[in-house]
């Protein structure tokens, strides 16, 4: 047998193949059973002793050769065989799939969600509250009596049981007085209730409400806590300005309005809290004081989501809601 | 409140741009709703937005003082005085009220011409005031209301008897107003009467047959001060609303009310001619406020704004308000609050005046420093995660009004006992709803009318009952039309009942809900068999389903839609999910068809399937079904089971015999027939 034509049939053979057949043929052929290789070693008794070291040691090296060229055939075929399957899958993945499903929240879920999410990290509880509520919680007890000339500004729900539709989400605070211990720091989103009806007002809307009592709470305290807060929601340094109002639940009270395009604006409002709020909830008000403040929030979705006529988020038209074109 | 800054300005004699001057007002506290040219003059009209605790702004001269202490400057006193009569009035008052009204002064006037002209400056100031001339007396009146805030009523003497009477109302007692209305009135109600009848509204509006015409010659003129709680929430209640209430009801000057007699009377004489009586006096005397003192602590005005104020700025501002101060001990000061200060009573309204005037601005920011509150499970957090998941499985929330129309509760077939509204806006919006149906079948009306062919739309929000013992519960609800005939070429299926049953399925599972049993439900806005109830601990937490088939013939809704509802707060588990191994040993699967006569609940197939199974069955899957529609025909069902052990490798036989044991169950309880 000539070892040297072995050889190059060896390498011809492998040159010719384009297939994992034609490598398990190969195999086959060399070293199968009766392959060319395998007939090789065992004829190798038939070789002279001295001779058979070197014969070996050949037959060796054509084995070493022929896993050596499968090695480097099989790559390039798996190779080639691998992008004639890619070829063969085509899709047209310009096709359109199905978006008109897409879910989302209500803007004012969104909104009350991006307050909440900041106060939250400061350590506020988040606090929920009825919406039918008694006179004593809406008013009387955040120092609002009867006939007070402030009750005229809270166009009242009043409900066939005597009790009424809560006007603003402060009630929370007392009932949050009432239930925990001090200190205090909660947050109140809810849904609040005045007759009113234009594109600037719906008769249901929201408000969030914040309550922090503890000892020695100032002013200064309350207008970071505000300005940090603004910056936070609108994303950037705003000109804020802090001015004196007036809500019988706080004393100092002030209005906080944001410089945008038009000039100042109001925001929301806030104050410290009245000493007979907490009297009359029965927080020692010589030992603790707090503030409170309180915005609405459809007024920050409006700024946030460019909305003309407040009415359109209560009509629920899912393409204007979901803000899809 | 509306004047002219003319008229401001001829108090506090200064110059100041309109705009610095709207600025400085509002830095005040008496924010400036508009300011607009007035005629084609160079003046401006001023629209003060002002608060319900500053009465005194209610007056020129009240805006006038604040300027005046913002702005460092003295306000020019005007001295008014009058020449001295010798006629005494021909009417007596007498004060039956008691403490209704503390002081009441009158003067009457003869014989002027009520048909003169009164100066330009005095019509110019009341219209750009808003307020209508009315006769030149009654124009003089109320400019000096404008001017000093003290509301007079001026009676024709002619038309009043002898003696006037401050006195609580007759219940039913009726009184004819100036605008032709007449009100019934009850005990609470102050009325100015003569010995005949009520003559007037006390405070509020005058009557209309006392009243001055262009033709009266003599009046009798009232300038009183009444107790504002006499006076709050009557015009209110009566539905009328003056500049007179709107001032008393507030608090009026209780000092000043002869002054304004006297200005009245001057302006009158000057204009009008006429000649004139003393004016009277009566008053209860200890019903007139005390001139209140408040003890402040400059040490508290610290703490209370978190920066020090010197103790001579203090002194100084207090004084700029017309308040007068005395040093007491230590950081203290007493402090007089002047009698047209009505909204000062403690130290903290003090302290708003200094940091008022001193500006909101120069009070530092400053960390708070306060203890956070210990971590609670926050209901909030879970439903908005909630909310979030069906956001993300394509469902839209929406918000509706907690307030509906009743006819839809009789579409609905609800019998609760709802909550009414009093005071409704509309008949749209007159009960509150006892459940988020009416809501979402309104929205679910509006889009289909919109050309929506596929609504996904959930809703959280309270509910009202009046039957329960808890008037408001939280409620999540859902609903899905799809009838959609155009979907995308990749999906041709429409949503049924097992794609609700799987939403549900995998909502509570997200919200690591456990032993969670599914029974027939009884919801009556559900189609009795195609439907089930959530049942957690006993308890019914939520519902879901195919509607009711009347309330699509009642809402005109042709096609068939679903509805699911919850308790939100049932939604709230405790998560107890455990983290366990999974098995090293290989699981062996089998394959079973049956072919099972009759209608049988896959539930019962299923229990069968796991009783027999054994504990190693730890998958069991229906892959094929095929039911007939009618009856008594068999039914084909398909199923894979899986055994797997923890403990060690299972073999062959063993599952041989649990499959011979399910075959043969299966034969004797449902006769099965294996299908080979």
């Amino acid at each position: 047998m000539d070892l040297s034509k072995l050889k190059a049939d060896l390498k011809k053979d492998f040159n010719s193949s384009s297939s994992s057949v034609d490598l398990q043929n190969l195999k086959v052929k060399y070293l199968g059973k009766k392959g060319k290789i395998t007939n090789l070693s065992k004829k190798l008794s038939t070789f002279e002793r001295k001779d058979r070291p070197k014969v070996g040691k050949k037959i060796n090296e054509l084995k070493l050769l022929f896993n050596e060229l499968n090695d480097k055939t099989s790559l390039k075929i798996e190779k080639k065989e691998l992008e004639i399957e890619i070829s063969k899958e085509q899709v047209d993945v310009s096709l359109p799939v199905d978006t008109s499903q897409r879910g989302g929240l209500h803007p004012i879920t969104r909104t009350i969600e991006k307050i909440s999410s900041y106060f939250l990290t400061k350590g506020y509880l988040i606090e929920d509250g009825p919406e039918i509520e008694s006179e004593y919680y809406n008013f009387d007890a955040l120092n609002i009596p009867q006939d007070h000339p402030a009750r005229d500004m809270h166009d009242t729900f009043y409900l066939s049981t005597g009790d009424l539709l809560r006007t603003h989400t402060s009630p929370v605070q007392i009932h949050a007085l009432e239930k925990y211990e001090m200190p205090l720091k909660i947050l109140c989103p809810g849904k609040v209730y005045r007759s009113d009806s234009d594109p600037t007002h719906t008769p249901m809307f929201h408000q969030i409400e914040g309550l922090v009592i503890d000892k020695n709470v100032n002013f200064g305290n309350l207008k970071k806590e505000l300005v940090d807060f603004l910056n936070y929601f609108f994303g950037k340094d705003l000109k804020v300005r802090f001015r004196p109002s007036y809500f019988p639940f706080t004393e100092p009270s002030a209005e906080v309005d944001i410089m945008d395009q038009k000039g100042w604006l109001e925001i929301m409002g806030c104050g410290m809290v009245h000493p007979n709020v907490l009297k009359m909830s029965g927080i020692d008000y010589k030992k603790y004081s707090g503030f409170a403040f309180g915005l609405g929030i459809e007024r920050m979705a409006k700024l946030d989501y460019s909305i003309s006529d407040m009415r359109i988020l209560f009509e629920n038209d899912l393409k204007a809601i979901s803000g899809k074109k | 409140m509306k004047f002219l800054k003319s008229h401001l300005l001829e108090k506090v004699p200064m110059k100041i741009d309109t705009r610095k001057l709207e600025t400085e007002l509002t830095r005040l506290g008496l924010e400036v709703d508009s300011v607009k040219k007035f005629k084609n003059k160079a003046d401006f009209v001023l629209d003060l937005d002002l608060t319900p605790n500053r009465g005194d702004c209610f007056s020129v001269l009240g805006i006038a003082r604040e300027l005046a202490a913002a702005e460092n400057k003295k306000i020019k006193q005007e001295i008014v005085d009058l020449k001295k009569t010798d006629l005494k009035p021909k009417t007596r008052v007498k004060l039956s009220a008691q403490g209704a009204c503390p002081r009441y002064s009158f003067i009457e006037i003869y014989n002027f011409d009520n048909s003169k002209k009164i100066p330009n400056f005095i019509l110019d100031r009341l219209e750009a005031g808003g307020i209508n001339s009315i006769n030149p007396v009654v124009d003089i009146l109320n400019y000096v209301m404008l001017d000093f805030g003290q509301p007079m009523h001026a009676f024709d003497l002619d038309k009043i008897g002898k003696v006037i009477d401050v006195r609580y109302a007759k219940d039913k007692e009726k009184v004819k107003l100036l605008d032709e209305s007449t009100k019934v009135l009850n005990k609470n109600c102050l009325v100015i009467s003569d010995e005949n009848q009520a003559l007037a509204f006390a405070g509020i509006m005058g009557g209309l047959n006392s009243s001055v015409t262009n033709e009266t010659n003599s009046i009798f003129i009232e300038s009183a001060f009444f107790t504002p709680d006499v006076i709050r929430g009557k015009a209110r209640n009566f539905n009328i609303q003056t500049d007179s209430s709107q001032r008393f009801e507030r608090g009026v000057d209780f000092n000043i009310q002869i002054q304004a007699l006297k200005k009245v009377t001057n302006l009158i004489i000057k204009y009008l001619s006429g000649s004139y009586s003393v004016i009277s006096t009566v008053e209860q005397k200890k019903h007139i406020p005390d001139q209140r003192k408040i003890t402040l602590n400059s040490s508290n005005l610290r703490t209370k704004l978190g920066y020090e104020i010197k103790s001579n700025k203090i002194k100084k501002v207090l004084k700029s308000l017309d308040l007068k101060v005395e040093s007491l001990k230590n950081n203290f000061l007493s402090v007089e609050v002047s009698s047209h200060r009505f909204d000062l009573k403690i130290e903290e309204d003090l302290i708003e005046e200094i940091a008022r005037i001193e500006g909101y601005d120069n009070i530092p920011s400053i960390d708070l420093k306060t203890t956070n509150q210990q971590y609670r499970n926050s209901k909030y957090l879970q439903s908005l995660q909630l909310k979030k998941y069906l956001a993300n499985q394509g469902y839209q929330e929406v918000i509706n009004y907690s307030f509906i129309n009743k006819q839809i509760l009789d579409d609905l077939d609800i019998i609760h006992e709802t909550i009414k509204i009093k005071n409704p806006l509309n008949e749209n919006l007159e009960v509150m709803r006892p459940s988020l149906m009416p809501s979402l079948i309104t929205n679910l009306k509006s889009n289909l009318n919109r050309g929506e062919t596929f609504i996904k739309i959930f809703e959280e929000g309270k509910v009202f009952k009046l039957d329960s013992a808890k008037s408001e519960t939280n409620m999540f609800s859902g609903l899905i039309f799809d009838h959609d005939k155009k979907k995308n070429w990749n999906d041709k299926a429409i949503f049924d009942f097992f794609d609700l049953k799987k939403l549900i399925i995998d909502m509570l599972g997200y919200l690591s809900a456990t032993n969670i049993k599914f029974i027939k439900s009884k919801n009556v806005f559900l189609h009795p068999n195609i439907s089930l109830d959530v049942v957690v601990k006993g308890k019914i937490i939520g519902s879901f389903g195919r509607v009711h088939p009347k309330i699509n013939k009642n809402f005109g809704i042709k096609k068939t839609f679903f509805y699911f509802e919850f308790l939100t707060e049932s939604l709230f588990f405790e998560s107890d999910i455990k983290i366990n191994e999974s098995s090293k040993y290989p699981s062996i699967q089998r394959d079973l068809s049956f072919l099972i006569p009759g209608k049988i609940d896959f539930d019962k197939l299923y229990e069968l399937a796991k009783k027999l199974g054994g504990s190693n069955l730890v998958n069991f899957k229906l892959f094929d079904l095929y039911q007939e529609s009618e009856k008594n025909q068999d039914s084909s069902y398909a199923f894979n089971f899986t055994w797997q052990s923890k403990k060690k490798t299972l073999e062959d036989k063993e599952i041989d015999l649990i499959v011979s044991d399910i075959i043969k169950g299966f034969q004797k309880k449902f006769n099965a027939k294996l299908r080979s």
